[in-house]
């Protein structure tokens, strides 16, 4: 079962560019298939191996739908993906959301996307207002009042801007400078929120569920007699790991919010950082979206579905590389709970998209976390 | 009643918010006040809607005597399809009867004892997965039961006006046969204990090695102990499957060790019971109303019946003149007539309409009915596909083939149309995004009937209009 310490290894993704963006297909035999950049900054896809052995299938992106016998909404898809020749977490989130949005995976899905755009721009707002709010209250010592619905309009913005003037010649910038940083910094933290939200955004509430799932399958292994507890233990084993990886980079992204002066004045050098680790972020908590939603659908079915859940979680599973986490502890022990073989995929290749199989994929495509 | 009805409305929809131990109170209080304050349908309703929560909650539960006492044998409980005797299985309209029964057999000291014992035993904490109580005050009330039980049914065995008496009393043979079943169990409920930990939780699906062995040696153990009938426990075992068919081959691997019940060995015991549990979802079949179903349900009965009938084939279960299961075929075909073919075509055709001129104040409403009726289409045409799959089983491939061909005519019709129009500049007045719009509910409809191949086309053809729209 376990394979040789350090078999295959030399094929492990070292860092998150080389492991690529799950992207959510509905076409079962490449569900969360993996897209990243080759050498040549062109795009292709990561396919776990059709027989079921270690290893990946790396494909051209742009010869997927000559490969493949796609879903509609996965032809719609590679070519947005295509189109943006991006593979960053964020860029590909949002093509998905985007071809959702057109209804090509079912009305349920497209009602979920439309959701899910709005919630993050409102998230969006809120987290500009907050960082707004907090940036002025510790340069201004709290005299400027602000509104949400300030950032909604362009006189509302004018009349930020121009309250900002004071504050920005302090800082030897324009007001509209100062504004536009504020406006930028407020984009990359909003996936996480401010202190003091009321909401918690998107990947807050990732990271709470990855930590949710490790308590969750920690105990149906404990209550499992087959194989698939072994599986279900080294998945919570990950998701801990990889819950309090994120956490400290969450909490290294908002740490510059305590010295808005000094980041706003040296904006460049602190820009870099911050969306480094932000992007980290994005990166850390890809696919685990998809493997919440799945177990959640899971939760209420009977015994053998929760184990066919557990199976196909341990098979999209995404391991933090090692370059990423080389200090972290416990990161060796993590990655031996991983080092199962394991067969996941059954009846996938035949050739002749599954409507049943497509469906079962589309379920977790029509929720939200 | 009203209030309360809208109470549990309220429930219903609030169902996953409500903390664990409000969940447990409003639980027990449902269940102490069944045919005290509440009718037992009135507190049965509000136990069903408090059903998903509870499975995962597991707050623990009122416990009764006679809850204990039915625990060996709750696995064989069905809902009766008619009054006649089930082989295997015990009707839950036999309970009351059996327990008053009981409980006139019982020394009434000893009932008190019980009952006090009951009151003052700690009830275990929520999400526990089983409550420690039933086995320890079990053990006592089960083996007073099974021999004043037993006591009871020799009589019947030697004296048939003793027999005649109690049938009447409990109100008939199929009761007085359900009684013989319970005390049945009661007698191997010790062993059964420990088995049943082996197949937890229910229902048990793929069997593992390790349970497979488990079954083995504790029908052998059974058998050795000449404890009570062993044939009880493959009952057991196999109203605990989802799949009851990978039971036979076990039983029949143990050749001739005795059932209890002469002339009928382990394997044969199973088959009965399998045979037994096919002819009530069959007649289960013959009741239903297709103008009662979501034609899901119908697709999903169809899925379940060929899939029954393939095993029952496979292990030679349905040779000779099988009619219950003809007639649930015919009865299947004509529901998916009724049920899942049947305006179809208007259903799905509808739902691919483009919205007409929208009232003010109107548009959520429109909006929700249009969501609304798209997704009754997909489900419409999904439970098409499904019994597509089967439909050759019980004779309905044609009508389905045909329901199919028409309806990817229809959309490839209404897409050509859309394509037209749009190249005659009549959607230019709506704009590209809601040429879009349209023309992907007519792709993602035609990939669902006619497959993806067919869909491409007209995404390209529509597509490739689309770009020549101004604007």
């Amino acid at each position: 079962m376990n394979f040789p310490k350090g078999a295959g290894s030399q094929f492990q993704p070292a860092k998150f560019e080389e492991r690529g963006t799950a992207v959510a297909f509905t076409t079962p035999a490449l569900s969360q298939a993996r897209v990243r950049m080759d050498s040549r900054d062109n795009l292709e896809l990561t396919v776990s191996a059709f027989s079921g052995v270690k290893g990946n299938y790396v494909i051209r992106w742009k010869d997927v739908p000559d490969i493949f016998s796609l879903t509609m909404h996965d032809r719609a898809l590679q070519e947005a993906i295509l189109a943006r020749n991006s593979c960053l977490p964020p860029d590909i989130r949002m093509a998905m959301l985007e071809t959702a949005k057109t209804g090509l995976a079912g009305p349920e899905a497209q009602l979920s996307a439309e959701e899910s755009l709005t919630e993050e721009e409102n998230e969006v707002l809120l987290t500009r207002y907050y960082l707004f709010k907090s940036a002025l209250e510790k340069l201004s010592g709290g005299e400027m009042k602000l509104n949400v619905s300030d950032f909604t309009t362009a006189s509302g913005r004018e009349r930020i801007k121009s309250g900002l003037a004071g504050i920005a010649k302090g800082l030897g910038m324009t007001a509209n400078e100062l504004y536009e940083r504020l406006e930028r910094w407020g984009g990359y933290l909003a996936p996480l929120g401010m202190p003091g939200m009321q909401k918690e955004c998107r990947v807050r509430r990732l990271i709470g569920g990855i930590s949710g799932l490790a308590d969750s399958l920690t105990q149906w292994a404990d209550t499992d007699k087959s194989e698939a507890s072994y599986l279900a233990h080294g998945i919570a084993r990950v998701a801990l790991f990889t819950e309090d990886f994120a956490r400290d980079l969450a909490t290294a992204a908002v740490r510059p919010v305590e010295y808005a002066d000094r980041v706003l004045a040296n904006w460049d050098k602190a820009v870099a950082n911050f969306r480094q680790d932000i992007e980290r972020l994005w990166w850390t908590v890809d696919g685990w979206e998809f493997i919440l939603l799945l177990w959640k659908d899971a939760e209420d079915r009977d015994r053998d579905s929760q184990r066919a859940a557990v199976t196909e979680i341990y098979r999209v599973l995404p391991i933090i590389p090692e370059k990423e986490a080389m200090n972290r502890p416990n990161l060796r022990a993590m990655q031996e709970s991983t080092r199962m073989q394991v067969r996941a995929l059954e009846g996938w290749n035949s050739g002749v998209l599954d409507i049943e199989m497509i469906r079962r994929v589309e379920t977790v495509k029509r929720r939200r976390i | 009643m009203s209030d309360l009805a809208s109470e549990l409305r309220d429930i219903e929809r609030k169902l996953f918010e409500i903390p664990d131990e409000k969940v447990a109170q409003l639980t027990l209080l449902i269940e102490r006040s069944r045919a005290v304050v509440l009718s037992a349908a009135l507190a049965d309703a509000a136990l069903g809607t408090l059903r998903p929560r509870l499975a995962k909650t597991r707050p623990p539960r009122h416990l009764t005597l006679q809850r204990i006492f039915c625990h060996p044998f709750e696995d064989l409980l069905i809902l009766p399809e008619d009054g006649d005797k089930q082989f295997g299985r015990i009707s839950r309209a036999s309970l009351a009867p059996c327990w008053e029964f009981m409980l006139q057999c019982l020394d009434q000291a000893a009932v008190k004892e019980l009952e006090a014992s009951l009151r003052a035993s700690q009830a275990p904490a929520i999400g526990a997965t089983a409550d420690p109580r039933i086995a320890k005050l079990g053990a006592t009330l089960w083996g007073i039961a099974a021999r004043r039980l037993r006591e009871e049914i020799s009589r019947c065995d030697s004296e048939p006006a003793w027999r005649a008496e109690l049938v009447a009393k409990l109100g008939g043979e199929t009761v007085f046969l359900d009684l013989v079943d319970m005390l049945g169990m009661l007698e191997i409920a010790g062993p059964l204990e420990q088995l049943r930990e082996e197949l937890s939780p229910k229902p048990v699906g793929k069997l593992l090695d390790e349970q497979v062995e488990a079954i083995k040696e504790h029908y052998n153990g059974l058998t050795a102990s000449g404890a009570g009938l062993p044939g009880y426990m493959i009952a057991f075992v196999l109203a605990r499957m989802s799949n009851p068919f990978q039971l036979l081959p076990i039983m029949d691997g143990l050749g001739d060790v005795p059932t209890g019940i002469d002339g009928l060995k382990p394997g044969k015991y199973a088959r009965r019971m399998i045979a037994g549990d096919s002819k009530r979802f069959f007649k289960a079949i013959g009741r239903s109303d297709a103008t009662k179903l979501e034609a899901g349900n119908i697709a999903g009965m169809v899925d379940d019946f060929v899939g029954m009938i393939g095993r029952l084939k496979a292990d030679g279960m349905a040779e000779g003149p099988q009619p219950e299961m003809e007639a649930a075929g015919a009865k299947l075909r004509d529901m998916v007539r009724i049920g899942v073919l049947d305006g179809a075509d208007g259903a799905i055709l509808t739902a691919l309409e483009a919205p007409g001129a929208i009232e003010p104040g109107q548009e959520a409403a429109i909006k929700q009915a249009i969501f609304d009726a798209k997704v009754a289409a997909e489900n419409r045409v999904y439970a098409i596909q499904k019994v597509a799959r089967v439909a050759g089983e019980i004779g309905a491939d044609k009508d389905v083939g045909a329901t199919l061909k028409t309806l990817g005519g229809q959309i490839e019709q209404g897409g050509s149309t859309l394509i037209a129009d749009i190249k005659a500049g009549r959607l230019n007045g709506l704009g590209k995004e809601a040429a879009r719009q349209q023309l992907y509910g007519a792709v993602r409809m035609l990939e669902l009937v006619s497959g993806a191949n067919v869909a491409a086309k007209l995404m390209k053809d529509g597509l490739a209009a689309i770009d020549k729209m101004p604007g």
